[in-house]
């Protein structure tokens, strides 16, 4: 198992191989250890994890001034674009959230998962969708400025209808066309120094008809499409 | 007598799949089948919820539920009585199994099962990894097959690989006819549901709802830190699926048929 993990070309092959071999011939030990590694305070008000932060440093946009807001704020690239309309023409705001299902990429080709979440999809309000016209199990070509991809769209409720999400570390081989990092973009967050790969401003439109989707045609008996099971 | 059953604690239940997966590795299931499903009580996929987003200060109605689903091991079961080559039956500690040799592929107990806990081997089965994985050996083509409640361990005193392996300690295994089992207890103070109960199957499965259960290692309402070092050291033994002794919390599968290893 170990010996899959690690790849050949991997340049500590040797360290890991020692490992294997130890690990081989000495086997495993089970250690009675205390699972619950933080028993004291955390340093917040509360002493307790706390999830949502009233005080939290916030984004400087237009609609914000500085207070934590409910409203889906304008997206970063709307606020330095010259003649302003980026947001009209771009009106939802795409996420690409961490699933379940994978760490990142890793797992990506695992076949047993795949039964279950078997290709990259959109999930949309069914008011968002309909408005464009796209039924529930359509394939979409989500786009902007800077690229575009094709997924399939899957109505989820509990998605707000301002917003769009494909979950993160799907592979370019596993879309129809085009990448979600296609669509993200380098600006720097000013709440946390870092890429705002949520503040992605998109459009969402029906997939041109000719599109070549066999390589998803399979029945999948499973999965999140809306001829699997899950219902019920 | 022995007559096990499992617990599973919906309100407990993130439907993380893991039961799903670790049921296929360790019973060597084909590509293309389960004999474990997490369906989603709610909208119409897989984590999807019913009810619509709340807008401009209306009050939610948005609610999703998780639903795992295998073989219920009912006692009253329609799928033993309609077998017509006895290939399908039920063991004398209550568990529903099928001989394979004698599986004709007939599926009449498909059409029988109101749960949708059998599959068919329709082709020559597939593995990933092609050699197949687990403790237990491939079934033909032309049989059908199912959840056995990981029978192979329990024999070794171990509980069912889904058990075992639930992160969120929602699922809890062992014998319904010990009053002091867990799953006698949870299933006499909590509130229980079997599914599609006014079928007459009687179920050997039980669905918390509710109000939740402490979970599968704990019989008390005691947080972990509040255990004693004794109590401790056997929720951590039974957390990995090792027997336990007579002391503590009773032991899921008795201690009897204990002395398997993980
Ligand atoms: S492993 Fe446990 S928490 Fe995860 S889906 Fe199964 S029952 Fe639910
Ligand atoms: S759930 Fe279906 S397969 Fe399992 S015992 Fe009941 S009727 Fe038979």
């Amino acid at each position: 198992m170990i010996r899959y993990i690690w790849p050949e070309t991997n340049p500590c092959e040797s360290f890991y191989d020692t490992l294997y071999d130890r690990l081989v011939e000495q086997g495993t030990v089970h250690i009675d250890d205390d699972p619950v590694l933080y028993k004291g305070e955390f340093d917040t008000p509360t002493g307790r994890l706390e999830i949502y932060d009233e005080d939290a440093p916030t984004e400087d946009g237009d609609d914000i001034d500085g207070e934590v807001s409910l409203e889906v704020p304008d997206p970063i690239e709307s606020r330095t674009d010259d003649d302003g309309d980026y947001r009209d023409e771009y009106p939802l705001m795409f996420m690409q959230k961490h699933s379940k299902w994978r760490i990142h990429s890793q797992y990506e080709y695992q076949p047993w998962v795949r039964e279950i979440n078997e290709q990259p999809q959109l999930d949309i309000n069914p008011k968002t969708a309909k408005r464009r016209g796209i039924e529930d199990g359509d394939y979409v070509r989500v786009f902007n400025d800077r690229g575009q991809m094709i997924v399939r769209a899957k109505y989820n409720d509990a998605i707000r209808p301002e917003i769009v999400n494909t979950d993160q570390g799907w592979w370019e081989r596993d879309y129809i066309k085009g990448h979600h990092n296609n669509l993200t973009h380098m600006d720097i967050c000013n709440a946390t120094g870092n890429f705002a790969f949520y503040d992605t401003a998109v459009e969402v439109e029906p997939a041109p008809e000719d599109l070549d989707t066999s390589k998803y045609t399979e029945s999948n008996p499973r999965g999140s499409t809306p001829d699997s099971a899950g219902g019920e | 007598m022995t007559n096990y059953g499992l617990v599973i604690d919906q309100e407990r239940c993130i439907g993380c799949q893991t039961c799903a997966m670790t049921c296929k590795q360790e019973n060597n299931v084909p590509m293309g089948q389960f004999w474990n499903r997490v369906l989603t009580v709610g909208g119409e996929h897989v984590d999807t919820p019913s009810g619509t987003y709340p807008e401009d200060g209306e009050s939610g109605d948005l609610d999703m539920n998780y639903q795992p689903t295998a073989c219920q091991h009912c006692e009253n079961a329609p799928c033993v009585k309609v077998c017509p080559v006895n290939a399908t039956y039920t063991r004398d500690d209550g568990i529903v199994e099928i001989d394979y040799d004698k599986c004709m592929g007939c599926r009449y107990c498909m059409a029988a099962c109101p749960y949708n806990a059998r599959v068919f081997n329709w082709d020559e089965p597939e593995h990933r990894p092609e050699d197949g994985t687990g403790d237990v050996a491939e079934r033909p083509q032309g049989v059908v097959e199912k959840c056995t409640f990981c029978s192979h361990r329990v024999e070794d005193g171990l509980d069912p690989a889904c058990v075992v392996n639930c992160p969120a300690d929602a699922r809890i295994f062992g014998d319904l006819d010990d009053d002091d089992s867990t799953v006698s207890k949870y299933i006499s103070e909590y509130n229980t549901e079997q599914l599609l109960n006014e079928k007459g199957t009687d179920p050997s499965t039980y669905y918390v709802q509710g109000k939740m259960t402490p979970g599968r290692p704990w019989t008390s309402d005691k947080l972990e830190t509040e255990l004693g070092d004794d109590e401790a050291a056997q929720a951590t033994r039974r957390r990995n699926g090792a027997p336990t002794s007579e002391h503590g919390p009773t032991p899921h599968v008795p201690a009897e048929t204990a002395g398997g290893d993980d």
